[in-house]
């Protein structure tokens, strides 16, 4: 057995230095970490908030080393409230991580990549975004499918633009119902996996990851698998409750396998045969 | 094999909990003693297992106060008296889980590692025993320190040197003693079912009806899991308030619907059937697909305790009927 290990369940000071209102539900939290702290895309962290508990978050921000750190979250839980509700900017609360492996950025290399968000479920995949235009040269194109409830409830507004004026890339947004005001499309995101909104990645090339709630991650899967992806090429963010971080614990397990240790981004054809995937 | 007096090994034990915290069957369940005339064992196998020596159904993983993180120190050497020897298997199974390459859980290591484990042999096995399913039996000497055997005013002993300089200069020849016979007799007093096969069988019957079947009188109290020797389920908590506060984990059990409800709402087990579904799964097909062994040691308990008579061993033979 090991002589001196580290202590995994050690959270790391962050201090907040800024919130940013995204939407009516949904905060994103920079942090300054006390001493430089290393992620890949679609890693996550266990945030602490003192005296509350732990929950886990895949941060928002650019992957590499950085002291500095974002994470999106939308409040839900207990400690997503009580963090909505009384965290202040100066607030010290604690990170550990990162754990999991991330989005396969490797093996997506000289693909087309296709980018599906559901809601909140935008915020770890802008870490993927971040890290898929810092070597855009590296794949054939990008194309973000972002659907939410309302305009309102759209994340990163600020950004889209930005995104879509990238080399390669192309964004496209939905709203579930229509809206005083929106002219754009109106639908669940799977609307817009359609040819008649302008669906043209070529199937048998293309990666896909997604990240949203469950319910979207279910139908979007769905649809891709009708339109003839390969289970092999799609990639779900499954962000369930996960306590330890690191495989033990057992909660987040699918089969064999723990969303925490070998996700969170699982590879569809992995799970698809055991229990609990969608139902 | 070697002999040793049984009052003059509980003299030596007595002395040994100067320097060793000392755990044993103590009448209904397993816990500390102070002296050995404590030992007592209302049953072969006590309600408790020793698996809360490694992981305790409630631990701080640190304490905070006013910016300062403290982990708790852990010093102690243990001796688990008295095991037995499918509660010794059991604490092999729990090692492959802490003790990774990884991320090896520290609180875990540290106890384990300052720990020696004397198992003692079934010579009547419970009627709820069922160790031979599993390539075990009631005089498994592998996976503890010493396998000690009954023999009225003397037991048998055979460990290793960790275990067995415990007892310096108590040890006498075993005069050619054999207890073949002894152990055949408590093997085959066993019966255990079939399960053979039983983790890729299970693989094809995940949508089976017979999950319904299974669980229909469970009432999802998790008895089960809290005395199973191999369940490890745990959650971390915060207890106190912001400026002064314990992280503690504590044990939970797949059988809560709780457990993985998430935020959202969303909960992936809800459903009895398919928690009853993941206990069965995580033993007889998760456990041998990770670790190429069963989950279960068919120590009894969870059927000797379980309020509604659910029985794992009917559960086996059901599903290596279907």
């Amino acid at each position: 057995m090991a002589e001196k290990i580290e202590n995994i369940y050690y959270p790391m000071p962050a201090k907040v230095t800024e919130i940013i209102d995204e939407t009516s539900t949904i905060k994103t939290y920079r942090f300054q970490m006390e001493k430089p702290f290393t992620f890949r895309a679609g890693q996550f962290v266990q945030l602490t908030i003192p005296g509350v508990g732990e929950a886990p978050f895949t941060p928002s921000s650019k992957p590499g080393t950085s002291p500095e750190l974002e994470i999106t979250i939308l409040g839900a839980g207990k400690v997503t409230n009580k963090l909505h509700k009384d965290t202040k900017v100066g607030d010290m609360l604690g990170i550990r991580g990162p754990f999991g492996k991330g989005y396969p950025m490797e093996k997506m290399k000289g693909h087309e990549i296709l980018v599906v968000g559901g809601g909140v479920g935008l915020a770890p995949l802008r870490a993927g975004l971040y890290s898929l235009f810092e070597n855009i040269d590296d794949y054939k194109r990008v194309s973000i499918k972002y659907g939410s409830k309302t305009p309102n409830d759209l994340v990163f507004k600020y950004q889209h633009e930005q995104w879509a004026k990238m080399p390669k890339t192309d964004v496209k947004l939905t709203i579930d119902k229509p809206y005083r005001g929106w002219s754009g499309t109106v639908g669940v995101v799977t609307v817009l996996l359609d040819k008649e909104n302008g669906f043209d990645m070529n199937i048998d090339d293309c990666y896909v990851i997604i990240c949203g709630p469950e319910i979207m991650l279910k139908f979007v899967t769905y649809k891709l698998l009708d339109i003839g992806f390969a289970p092999e090429k799609i990639y779900l963010s499954m962000n369930r409750r996960m306590s330890c971080g690191v495989g033990m614990c057992h909660r987040c397990n699918i089969g064999p396998y723990y969303l925490c240790k070998d996700g969170p981004d699982m590879c569809y054809a992995k799970i698809k045969d055991y229990p609990n995937v969608f139902s | 094999m070697k002999k040793i007096d049984k009052k003059r090994l509980f003299e030596r034990l007595n002395n040994l909990i100067k320097d060793y915290v000392v755990y044993a069957p103590k009448g209904k369940d397993f816990g500390k003693i102070e002296d050995t005339s404590e030992i007592k064992r209302e049953s072969i196998n006590v309600r408790l297992s020793p698996k809360q020596v490694f992981l305790p159904q409630e631990e701080a993983l640190f304490t905070f106060k006013q910016g300062d993180i403290k982990v708790p120190e852990n010093n102690e050497k243990y001796i688990l008296f008295g095991i037995r020897p499918c509660d010794a298997k059991a604490i092999a199974l729990l090692d492959k889980n802490f003790d990774t390459k990884d991320f090896p859980d520290p609180y875990y290591i540290d106890r384990r590692k300052n720990s020696i484990l004397i198992a003692e042999a079934c010579i009547e096995p419970e009627s709820t025993c069922f160790c031979t399913a599993f390539g075990s039996g009631p005089f498994e000497s592998k996976d503890a320190d010493a396998l000690i055997i009954d023999r009225g005013d003397y037991y048998l002993i055979d460990g290793n040197e960790k275990a067995l300089s415990l007892f310096d200069g108590l040890l006498e020849d075993d005069g050619g003693e054999k207890i073949l016979e002894l152990k055949k007799k408590a093997e085959d007093s066993i019966k255990s079912p079939v399960v053979e096969g039983i983790d890729k069988k299970l693989s094809s019957m995940i949508d089976d009806p017979i999950w319904d079947e299974v669980s229909r009188k469970c009432i999802t109290c998790g008895a089960c899991t809290y005395l199973c020797p191999t369940c490890y389920c745990f959650d971390i908590q915060d207890v106190g308030k912001d400026d002064k506060y314990m992280r503690e984990r504590v044990w939970d059990s797949c059988m809560f619907t709780v457990y993985t409800l998430e935020a959202s709402g969303h909960n992936p087990r809800k459903e009895k059937e398919k928690r009853m579904r993941q206990r069965v799964m995580h033993k007889f097909n998760y456990y041998p697909f990770l670790y190429d062994e069963y989950g279960c040691v068919g120590c009894g308990r969870c059927i000797k305790y379980c309020p509604v008579n659910v029985d794992i061993r009917k559960i086996i033979t059901k599903i290596m009927e279907v």
